[in-house]
Protein backbone atom coordinates (compact mmCIF):
# COMPACT_ATOMS: atom_id res chain seq x y z
CA UNK A 1 0.00 0.00 0.00
CA UNK A 2 1.67 3.11 -0.98
CA UNK A 3 1.92 5.86 1.74
CA UNK A 4 1.77 9.32 1.21
CA UNK A 5 4.01 10.01 3.71
CA UNK A 6 6.88 8.91 1.11
CA UNK A 7 8.34 9.71 -1.71
CA UNK A 8 8.77 7.01 -3.80
CA UNK A 9 10.59 7.35 -6.65
CA UNK A 10 11.57 4.95 -9.32
CA UNK A 11 15.19 6.04 -9.95
CA UNK A 12 16.14 5.15 -13.29
CA UNK A 13 16.71 8.64 -15.28
CA UNK A 14 19.03 10.19 -12.99
CA UNK A 15 21.68 12.69 -14.06
CA UNK A 16 25.38 10.95 -13.44
CA UNK A 17 27.38 12.15 -10.53
CA UNK A 18 28.88 15.72 -10.96
CA UNK A 19 29.88 18.86 -9.59
CA UNK A 20 27.44 21.44 -8.87
CA UNK A 21 27.61 25.20 -9.10
CA UNK A 22 26.29 26.39 -12.52
CA UNK A 23 23.33 28.91 -12.85
CA UNK A 24 20.06 27.82 -13.78
CA UNK A 25 18.71 30.17 -16.84
CA UNK A 26 15.56 31.03 -18.66
CA UNK A 27 17.09 29.00 -21.69
CA UNK A 28 17.68 26.14 -20.18
CA UNK A 29 13.97 26.10 -18.53
CA UNK A 30 12.90 26.81 -22.39
CA UNK A 31 14.67 23.81 -23.38
CA UNK A 32 12.19 21.31 -21.57
CA UNK A 33 12.72 18.18 -20.19
CA UNK A 34 15.63 16.16 -20.20
CA UNK A 35 18.50 15.20 -17.91
CA UNK A 36 17.06 17.92 -15.80
CA UNK A 37 13.28 18.57 -15.03
CA UNK A 38 13.57 22.31 -13.80
CA UNK A 39 9.99 23.33 -13.64
CA UNK A 40 6.59 22.09 -12.37
CA UNK A 41 5.12 20.81 -15.69
CA UNK A 42 8.55 20.12 -17.27
CA UNK A 43 8.75 22.79 -19.75
CA UNK A 44 6.53 26.05 -20.42
CA UNK A 45 4.24 23.95 -23.28
CA UNK A 46 3.28 21.88 -19.65
CA UNK A 47 2.85 18.82 -21.47
CA UNK A 48 4.83 17.26 -18.81
CA UNK A 49 7.13 15.11 -21.41
CA UNK A 50 10.35 13.73 -20.91
CA UNK A 51 12.29 12.63 -24.68
CA UNK A 52 14.79 10.28 -22.51
CA UNK A 53 14.65 6.96 -23.74
CA UNK A 54 15.41 4.83 -20.59
CA UNK A 55 12.61 3.82 -19.73
CA UNK A 56 10.24 1.80 -22.57
CA UNK A 57 6.85 0.28 -22.33
CA UNK A 58 8.91 -2.74 -22.81
CA UNK A 59 10.96 -2.26 -19.56
CA UNK A 60 8.31 -0.27 -17.76
CA UNK A 61 6.86 -3.39 -16.17
CA UNK A 62 10.43 -4.20 -14.47
CA UNK A 63 10.73 -1.01 -12.37
CA UNK A 64 11.82 -1.15 -8.55
CA UNK A 65 12.03 1.49 -6.49
CA UNK A 66 15.73 2.38 -5.71
CA UNK A 67 14.80 4.09 -2.85
CA UNK A 68 12.57 5.74 -0.33
CA UNK A 69 12.92 9.07 1.53
CA UNK A 70 10.75 9.87 4.76
CA UNK A 71 8.88 13.29 4.67
CA UNK A 72 8.83 13.20 8.81
CA UNK A 73 5.72 14.39 10.07
CA UNK A 74 4.10 15.07 6.40
CA UNK A 75 0.37 14.03 5.97
CA UNK A 76 0.27 13.75 1.98
CA UNK A 77 2.52 14.77 -0.45
CA UNK A 78 1.42 16.65 -3.73
CA UNK A 79 4.91 17.24 -5.01
CA UNK A 80 6.58 17.20 -8.34
CA UNK A 81 10.09 17.04 -7.69
CA UNK A 82 12.56 19.36 -9.69
CA UNK A 83 15.69 17.51 -10.43
CA UNK A 84 18.76 19.46 -11.27
CA UNK A 85 22.57 18.74 -11.96
CA UNK A 86 22.05 15.50 -9.95
CA UNK A 87 19.90 17.11 -7.25
CA UNK A 88 16.68 16.46 -6.52
CA UNK A 89 14.34 19.08 -4.90
CA UNK A 90 11.33 18.15 -3.09
CA UNK A 91 9.08 20.09 -1.47
CA UNK A 92 6.07 19.31 1.67
CA UNK A 93 3.75 22.39 2.99
CA UNK A 94 6.53 25.36 4.09
CA UNK A 95 9.56 22.84 3.37
CA UNK A 96 12.04 21.92 0.97
CA UNK A 97 14.11 19.13 0.64
CA UNK A 98 17.68 18.54 -1.60
CA UNK A 99 18.26 15.33 -2.19
CA UNK A 100 21.01 13.21 -3.98
CA UNK A 101 18.85 11.90 -6.67
CA UNK A 102 21.01 8.52 -7.07
CA UNK A 103 21.46 7.94 -3.30
CA UNK A 104 18.30 9.89 -1.84
CA UNK A 105 20.22 11.29 0.46
CA UNK A 106 19.68 14.45 2.16
CA UNK A 107 21.82 17.49 1.26
CA UNK A 108 19.76 20.59 3.12
CA UNK A 109 16.37 20.60 3.97
CA UNK A 110 14.85 24.21 4.64
CA UNK A 111 12.03 24.30 7.27
CA UNK A 112 10.22 26.92 8.54
CA UNK A 113 8.39 25.53 11.58
CA UNK A 114 7.05 28.69 12.74
CA UNK A 115 4.18 27.90 10.84
CA UNK A 116 1.56 25.11 11.05
CA UNK A 117 1.72 22.26 8.60
CA UNK A 118 -1.62 22.33 7.43
CA UNK A 119 -2.88 22.53 3.45
CA UNK A 120 -0.54 20.45 0.50
CA UNK A 121 2.58 22.08 -1.52
CA UNK A 122 3.00 20.96 -5.28
CA UNK A 123 6.56 22.16 -6.01
CA UNK A 124 9.27 24.71 -6.16
CA UNK A 125 11.03 27.01 -8.60
CA UNK A 126 14.75 26.85 -9.71
CA UNK A 127 16.48 29.86 -11.31
CA UNK A 128 19.94 31.18 -10.71
CA UNK A 129 21.23 29.68 -7.77
CA UNK A 130 18.04 29.77 -6.18
CA UNK A 131 14.98 27.87 -5.57
CA UNK A 132 11.84 29.11 -4.66
CA UNK A 133 8.98 28.30 -2.57
CA UNK A 134 5.59 29.31 -1.69
CA UNK A 135 4.50 28.93 2.16
CA UNK A 136 1.00 28.46 3.05
CA UNK A 137 0.53 31.84 4.48
CA UNK A 138 1.38 33.59 1.13
CA UNK A 139 5.17 33.89 1.44
CA UNK A 140 7.58 33.62 -1.76
CA UNK A 141 10.80 31.99 0.16
CA UNK A 142 14.08 32.20 -1.99
CA UNK A 143 16.22 29.82 -0.41
CA UNK A 144 20.43 29.27 -2.12
CA UNK A 145 20.40 26.70 -4.01
CA UNK A 146 23.80 24.85 -2.95
CA UNK A 147 23.37 25.68 1.47
CA UNK A 148 20.06 25.53 1.62
CA UNK A 149 20.01 29.16 3.69
CA UNK A 150 17.40 31.46 3.12
CA UNK A 151 18.40 34.42 0.98
CA UNK A 152 14.87 37.19 1.59
CA UNK A 153 11.40 36.33 2.32
CA UNK A 154 8.25 37.74 0.92
CA UNK A 155 4.93 38.39 2.16
CA UNK A 156 2.77 39.29 -1.12
CA UNK A 157 -1.16 38.76 0.23
CA UNK A 158 -2.29 38.95 4.20
CA UNK A 159 -3.06 35.22 5.08
CA UNK A 160 -5.43 37.32 8.11
CA UNK A 161 -7.67 38.03 5.55
CA UNK A 162 -7.84 34.50 4.49
CA UNK A 163 -5.35 34.34 1.55
CA UNK A 164 -2.88 30.81 1.36
CA UNK A 165 -0.73 28.96 -1.59
CA UNK A 166 -0.54 25.86 -2.29
CA UNK A 167 1.35 26.27 -6.13
CA UNK A 168 4.77 25.62 -7.40
CA UNK A 169 5.82 28.94 -8.19
CA UNK A 170 6.99 29.78 -12.08
CA UNK A 171 10.11 31.02 -12.96
CA UNK A 172 9.97 33.03 -16.59
CA UNK A 173 12.98 35.18 -17.40
CA UNK A 174 14.27 36.68 -14.25
CA UNK A 175 10.78 37.24 -12.27
CA UNK A 176 9.15 33.99 -10.16
CA UNK A 177 5.62 34.75 -10.99
CA UNK A 178 3.40 33.19 -7.85
CA UNK A 179 -1.03 32.99 -6.80
CA UNK A 180 -2.96 33.08 -4.10
CA UNK A 181 -6.20 30.93 -2.74
CA UNK A 182 -8.90 32.15 -0.59
CA UNK A 183 -10.64 30.78 1.90
CA UNK A 184 -14.73 29.97 1.50
CA UNK A 185 -15.02 32.35 4.59
CA UNK A 186 -13.21 35.39 3.24
CA UNK A 187 -15.66 35.12 0.15
CA UNK A 188 -18.38 35.12 2.20
CA UNK A 189 -17.39 38.61 3.87
CA UNK B 1 4.03 19.31 57.48
CA UNK B 2 6.92 21.31 56.79
CA UNK B 3 5.95 21.17 52.99
CA UNK B 4 2.49 21.95 53.85
CA UNK B 5 3.93 25.02 55.24
CA UNK B 6 6.31 25.88 52.52
CA UNK B 7 3.13 25.24 50.03
CA UNK B 8 0.98 27.58 52.18
CA UNK B 9 3.80 30.27 51.93
CA UNK B 10 3.91 29.97 48.33
CA UNK B 11 0.32 30.31 47.90
CA UNK B 12 -0.02 33.72 50.80
CA UNK B 13 2.88 35.30 48.59
CA UNK B 14 1.30 34.45 44.67
CA UNK B 15 -0.99 37.96 45.39
CA UNK B 16 2.06 40.01 46.31
CA UNK B 17 4.11 38.79 43.74
CA UNK B 18 3.71 40.86 40.33
CA UNK B 19 2.54 39.00 37.12
CA UNK B 20 5.55 39.87 35.46
CA UNK B 21 9.23 40.64 36.01
CA UNK B 22 9.01 44.08 37.57
CA UNK B 23 13.28 44.31 36.26
CA UNK B 24 14.14 45.62 33.04
CA UNK B 25 15.60 43.01 30.33
CA UNK B 26 18.82 44.62 30.36
CA UNK B 27 22.15 43.07 29.51
CA UNK B 28 23.10 44.35 33.45
CA UNK B 29 19.94 42.77 34.85
CA UNK B 30 20.72 39.50 33.16
CA UNK B 31 24.50 39.11 34.03
CA UNK B 32 23.61 40.59 37.54
CA UNK B 33 21.27 37.16 37.24
CA UNK B 34 23.91 35.33 35.86
CA UNK B 35 26.41 35.89 38.95
CA UNK B 36 23.80 34.97 41.77
CA UNK B 37 23.20 31.71 39.38
CA UNK B 38 26.76 30.65 39.57
CA UNK B 39 26.79 31.11 43.27
CA UNK B 40 23.18 29.91 44.19
CA UNK B 41 22.09 27.08 41.24
CA UNK B 42 25.17 25.78 39.49
CA UNK B 43 25.62 23.58 41.60
CA UNK B 44 22.59 21.34 40.31
CA UNK B 45 21.63 23.09 36.97
CA UNK B 46 25.13 23.06 36.22
CA UNK B 47 27.23 26.82 35.26
CA UNK B 48 25.43 27.15 31.67
CA UNK B 49 22.23 25.96 33.11
CA UNK B 50 22.57 22.71 31.12
CA UNK B 51 21.46 20.18 33.65
CA UNK B 52 23.24 18.12 36.62
CA UNK B 53 21.53 16.42 39.43
CA UNK B 54 18.98 19.29 38.47
CA UNK B 55 17.43 19.81 35.22
CA UNK B 56 18.77 21.25 32.28
CA UNK B 57 17.14 25.24 32.07
CA UNK B 58 18.49 25.68 28.57
CA UNK B 59 16.05 22.60 26.54
CA UNK B 60 13.16 22.23 28.92
CA UNK B 61 9.66 23.59 27.83
CA UNK B 62 7.97 23.43 31.18
CA UNK B 63 10.17 26.32 32.33
CA UNK B 64 10.18 28.52 29.58
CA UNK B 65 6.94 28.29 29.59
CA UNK B 66 6.38 29.19 33.03
CA UNK B 67 5.22 32.09 34.02
CA UNK B 68 7.32 34.83 35.66
CA UNK B 69 5.57 34.70 39.21
CA UNK B 70 5.70 30.64 39.13
CA UNK B 71 9.53 30.99 38.36
CA UNK B 72 10.35 33.59 41.09
CA UNK B 73 8.19 31.07 43.57
CA UNK B 74 9.88 28.23 42.54
CA UNK B 75 13.46 30.14 43.30
CA UNK B 76 12.47 31.68 46.30
CA UNK B 77 10.20 29.41 48.14
CA UNK B 78 11.61 26.21 46.88
CA UNK B 79 9.10 23.13 44.76
CA UNK B 80 7.57 21.29 47.30
CA UNK B 81 7.88 17.24 46.71
CA UNK B 82 11.11 17.87 44.55
CA UNK B 83 14.93 18.82 45.57
CA UNK B 84 14.53 22.50 44.60
CA UNK B 85 15.09 24.35 48.49
CA UNK B 86 13.76 27.84 48.96
CA UNK B 87 16.39 30.46 48.07
CA UNK B 88 15.58 33.37 50.86
CA UNK B 89 17.27 36.06 49.13
CA UNK B 90 16.12 39.17 48.52
CA UNK B 91 13.23 39.69 45.93
CA UNK B 92 15.45 42.07 43.35
CA UNK B 93 18.22 39.00 43.22
CA UNK B 94 15.38 36.64 42.26
CA UNK B 95 13.73 38.90 39.66
CA UNK B 96 17.24 39.06 38.21
CA UNK B 97 17.85 35.24 38.47
CA UNK B 98 14.19 34.88 36.52
CA UNK B 99 15.83 37.14 33.73
CA UNK B 100 18.82 35.15 33.44
CA UNK B 101 17.02 31.91 33.35
CA UNK B 102 14.94 33.27 30.52
CA UNK B 103 17.77 33.85 28.60
CA UNK B 104 19.00 30.28 28.59
CA UNK B 105 16.16 29.11 26.48
CA UNK B 106 15.07 32.10 25.39
CA UNK B 107 15.28 32.90 21.27
CA UNK B 108 18.76 35.56 21.48
CA UNK B 109 16.47 38.31 19.45
CA UNK B 110 14.41 38.86 22.62
CA UNK B 111 17.46 38.56 25.05
CA UNK B 112 18.72 41.93 25.83
CA UNK B 113 22.74 42.52 24.71
CA UNK B 114 25.75 44.82 25.46
CA UNK B 115 26.96 45.56 22.07
CA UNK B 116 26.45 47.51 18.77
CA UNK B 117 24.48 45.49 16.43
CA UNK B 118 25.56 47.53 13.63
CA UNK B 119 29.09 47.31 14.31
CA UNK B 120 28.69 43.31 14.83
CA UNK B 121 28.05 43.37 10.74
CA UNK B 122 31.46 45.60 10.08
CA UNK B 123 33.08 42.80 11.95
CA UNK B 124 30.91 39.83 10.33
CA UNK B 125 31.21 41.23 6.56
CA UNK B 126 35.16 42.74 7.78
CA UNK B 127 37.95 41.96 10.45
CA UNK B 128 36.72 38.79 12.27
CA UNK B 129 36.72 37.09 8.92
CA UNK B 130 32.94 35.14 9.22
CA UNK B 131 31.34 36.23 5.89
CA UNK B 132 34.26 33.43 4.47
CA UNK B 133 32.39 30.92 5.30
CA UNK B 134 29.21 32.17 7.11
CA UNK B 135 26.39 33.03 5.03
CA UNK B 136 23.34 35.69 6.24
CA UNK B 137 20.50 36.57 3.47
CA UNK B 138 22.71 34.94 0.55
CA UNK B 139 25.78 37.05 1.44
CA UNK B 140 28.90 35.10 2.35
CA UNK B 141 30.71 31.78 2.02
CA UNK B 142 28.64 28.50 1.99
CA UNK B 143 31.42 26.09 3.91
CA UNK B 144 30.19 27.20 7.64
CA UNK B 145 26.31 26.86 8.59
CA UNK B 146 23.81 29.91 7.25
CA UNK B 147 23.33 32.34 9.92
CA UNK B 148 20.40 34.03 8.49
CA UNK B 149 17.85 32.98 11.18
CA UNK B 150 20.27 32.85 14.30
CA UNK B 151 18.70 35.29 16.57
CA UNK B 152 15.25 32.77 16.58
CA UNK B 153 16.66 29.29 16.63
CA UNK B 154 19.95 30.16 18.50
CA UNK B 155 20.11 31.37 22.41
CA UNK B 156 22.48 33.97 23.07
CA UNK B 157 24.81 31.00 25.24
CA UNK B 158 24.23 28.94 22.22
CA UNK B 159 26.05 31.94 20.07
CA UNK B 160 28.40 32.83 22.72
CA UNK B 161 29.65 28.91 22.82
CA UNK B 162 29.70 28.34 19.08
CA UNK B 163 32.23 31.64 18.68
CA UNK B 164 34.46 30.91 21.85
CA UNK B 165 34.18 27.37 21.48
CA UNK B 166 33.77 26.13 18.07
CA UNK B 167 34.81 22.39 18.77
CA UNK B 168 32.03 22.13 21.56
CA UNK B 169 29.35 21.37 19.24
CA UNK B 170 29.20 20.55 14.72
CA UNK B 171 26.31 21.33 13.80
CA UNK B 172 25.08 18.27 11.47
CA UNK B 173 26.40 17.87 8.00
CA UNK B 174 29.20 20.10 8.74
CA UNK B 175 32.15 17.71 10.03
CA UNK B 176 35.22 18.29 8.10
CA UNK B 177 36.84 15.43 5.24
CA UNK B 178 39.12 15.67 2.58
CA UNK B 179 38.30 13.24 -0.16
CA UNK B 180 40.27 11.98 -2.92
CA UNK B 181 38.32 10.66 -5.64
CA UNK B 182 39.20 7.57 -7.67
CA UNK B 183 40.22 9.66 -10.71
CA UNK B 184 42.45 11.20 -8.15
CA UNK B 185 40.94 14.47 -7.84
CA UNK B 186 40.92 15.97 -3.98
CA UNK B 187 37.92 17.57 -2.52
CA UNK B 188 38.63 19.47 0.77
CA UNK B 189 34.93 20.42 2.50
CA UNK B 190 32.56 19.27 4.64
CA UNK B 191 30.25 16.05 4.26
CA UNK B 192 26.70 16.89 3.97
CA UNK B 193 25.31 13.40 4.36
CA UNK B 194 27.08 10.13 4.13
CA UNK B 195 26.56 6.37 4.26
CA UNK B 196 28.06 3.08 3.58
CA UNK B 197 27.21 3.94 -0.22
CA UNK B 198 27.08 6.94 -1.36
CA UNK B 199 29.00 10.85 0.44
CA UNK B 200 27.52 14.34 -0.28
CA UNK B 201 30.56 16.80 0.00
CA UNK B 202 30.11 20.32 -0.09
CA UNK B 203 33.64 21.83 -0.94
CA UNK B 204 35.34 25.11 0.30
CA UNK B 205 34.43 26.81 -3.19
CA UNK B 206 30.77 26.12 -2.52
CA UNK B 207 30.92 23.33 -4.99
CA UNK B 208 28.40 20.69 -4.02
CA UNK B 209 29.81 16.69 -5.13
CA UNK B 210 28.01 14.00 -5.21
CA UNK B 211 29.83 10.67 -4.93
CA UNK B 212 28.95 7.07 -4.94
CA UNK B 213 31.64 5.05 -2.56
CA UNK B 214 33.22 3.54 -5.82
CA UNK B 215 34.04 6.55 -7.03
CA UNK B 216 35.94 7.19 -3.91
CA UNK B 217 39.72 5.95 -3.11
CA UNK B 218 40.60 7.55 0.50
CA UNK B 219 38.21 9.92 2.91
CA UNK B 220 40.31 11.51 5.40
CA UNK B 221 38.30 13.45 8.68
CA UNK B 222 39.77 16.23 10.27
CA UNK B 223 39.00 16.58 14.57
CA UNK B 224 37.32 19.03 15.34
CA UNK B 225 35.69 22.39 13.84
CA UNK B 226 36.67 24.09 10.68
CA UNK B 227 35.83 27.11 12.41
CA UNK B 228 39.21 28.38 13.44
CA UNK B 229 39.62 28.78 18.09
CA UNK B 230 40.22 31.25 19.49
CA UNK B 231 38.29 34.40 18.84
CA UNK B 232 38.14 35.57 22.54
CA UNK B 233 41.79 36.36 21.58
CA UNK B 234 41.47 37.54 18.60
CA UNK B 235 38.55 40.22 19.65
CA UNK B 236 38.49 42.62 22.09
CA UNK B 237 35.81 42.22 24.78
CA UNK B 238 33.84 45.11 23.15
CA UNK B 239 33.75 43.33 19.71
CA UNK B 240 32.86 40.34 20.97
CA UNK B 241 29.90 41.71 22.48
CA UNK B 242 29.28 44.02 18.75
CA UNK B 243 29.14 40.30 17.48
CA UNK B 244 27.40 38.64 19.54
CA UNK B 245 24.75 41.61 19.22
CA UNK B 246 24.54 41.52 15.34
CA UNK B 247 24.09 37.65 15.16
CA UNK B 248 21.52 37.78 17.82
CA UNK B 249 19.24 40.31 15.98
CA UNK B 250 19.47 38.06 12.73
CA UNK B 251 15.58 36.78 11.69
CA UNK B 252 14.02 35.86 8.56
CA UNK B 253 10.83 37.37 9.22
CA UNK B 254 9.60 39.87 11.84
CA UNK B 255 10.18 38.06 15.38
CA UNK B 256 6.38 36.81 16.27
CA UNK B 257 6.96 35.15 19.79
CA UNK B 258 3.18 33.19 19.27
CA UNK B 259 5.04 31.55 15.96
CA UNK B 260 7.40 29.79 17.76
CA UNK B 261 11.54 29.51 16.78
CA UNK B 262 11.14 30.23 13.11
CA UNK B 263 13.14 28.61 10.02
CA UNK B 264 16.28 26.36 11.20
Amino acid sequence: MFRWNRLLLLMVVVATAGVLSAQVTFEDIKRGAGKDWLTYNGDYRGNRHSALQQITPANAGNLVAKWVYNFEGARRLETVPLVYGGVMYVTNTNEVHALDARSGRRIWAYKSDSLTNSRVNRGAAILGDKVFLVTNDAHLVAIDRITGGVVWDREYADAKKGYFSTMAPLAVRNAVLVGVGVGAVTIKR
Amino acid sequence: MHRFLLLLLAFACLPLIAQQNPLPNAPETVEAGRQTFLGACSACHGASGQGGTAPNLTTQRQTARMPDRQLFASIKHGVPGTDMPPFPIADQKVWEVVWFVRSLSAPSITTAVKGSAEAGQALFFGKAGCSNCHRIAGRGGAIGPDLSNTGVNRTLLQLRESIFDPNARIADGFDAVTVTTASGTRIEGVAKNENNYSMQVLDKGGRLHLLQRGEIREVRRREGSLMPAGYEQKLSKTESEDLLAFLSRQSIRPYDPKAGRGAR
